[in-house]
């Protein structure tokens, strides 16, 4: 099932299965509400993460659909995101270095797991992207 | 546990037994065979992960095989421990690098499953769906 067209939780739009154009050119493409997709976040990575959790390769574990929608929707869960990695540095802060298109980490970190989460939280802390007040 | 892992990998049973650390999502195989436990190596630029060589130009497998030669490494048939070596397990599947290993002096293989546990075993065990097969065990003096 692809996470991206499930309908919103307690929304009152039934599910319309022509809405499952996510990837086609149709102008109907499904876009979730920030709340529609914080409440399926945890499920989007948790899948991701048990789908790939044997994989090494980056590139087969970025070519994952949860982890594409992810990405597309990173804007959305940011703070979501920041605090799994403040608890857990793992590779979904590739998520965010591809949502944003920037690096807040010095070259010689490129592979640090826990380096680049911990850059990613400061930079969030800066640019007021945590649960926190 | 075992269920967990078995679609994977058939041939590894009792991985309770085997297992040596719990999840840990900062490095991942390549990174435990070159006894890294820091970052995620692969010659990959998107996502930006760590690799030791120049790597433009090259597919995966030559990359892999870059490296094992211009890190002082030759391959060996000898899979078993030889006192003044270190080795490593090269898997592939379709030909491109899927997983390595690191012989420990006890004889036995500790790899790091993705960014998952690492655990001991025998070269066999971890053939399968996910990492296809041993391709190669590569030896550089200690």
């Amino acid at each position: 099932m692809n996470e991206m067209t499930l309908p919103s939780v307690g929304s009152k739009s039934r599910y319309n299965p022509r809405r499952q154009t996510y990837n086609s050119k149709s102008s109907s493409v499904y876009k979730p509400t920030r709340s529609g997709f914080l409440r399926s976040f945890y499920a989007v990575l948790q899948r991701w993460q048990s789908e790939t959790m044997f994989t090494s390769s980056p590139i087969k574990k970025t070519s994952h659909p949860s982890y594409r929608a992810l990405v597309d929707n990173a804007r959305l869960v940011t703070p979501l995101i920041i605090e799994e990695l403040r608890k857990n540095p793992s590779p979904l802060v590739w998520v965010l270095e591809e949502a944003y298109k920037i690096h807040p980490y010095s070259d010689s970190d490129i592979g640090d797991i826990e380096a680049t989460s911990k850059a990613w939280v400061i930079w969030a802390e800066n640019n007021g992207q945590t649960l926190q007040p | 546990m075992d269920k967990l892992y078995n679609h994977k990998f058939p041939n590894l049973c009792n991985v309770a037994e085997k297992q040596t650390s719990p999840v840990d999502g900062r490095y991942n195989c390549i990174a435990w065979a070159f006894k890294d436990n820091r970052r995620w190596w692969w010659p990959c630029k998107h996502p930006r992960v760590y690799w030791p060589l120049d790597f433009s130009k090259k597919t995966e497998m030559e990359a892999f095989e870059d490296l094992f030669d211009q890190d002082g490494w030759e391959q060996t048939e000898n899979c078993v421990y030889e006192i003044s070596y270190e080795k490593v397990a090269l898997y592939t599947l379709n030909n491109e690098p899927t997983h390595a290993a690191r012989l420990l002096e006890n004889g036995t293989w500790t790899s790091k499953l993705g960014p998952g546990i690492d655990l001991g075993h025998s070269l066999e065990c971890l053939n399968g769906p996910e990492y296809g097969s041993l391709f190669k065990v590569y030896r550089k003096p200690a």
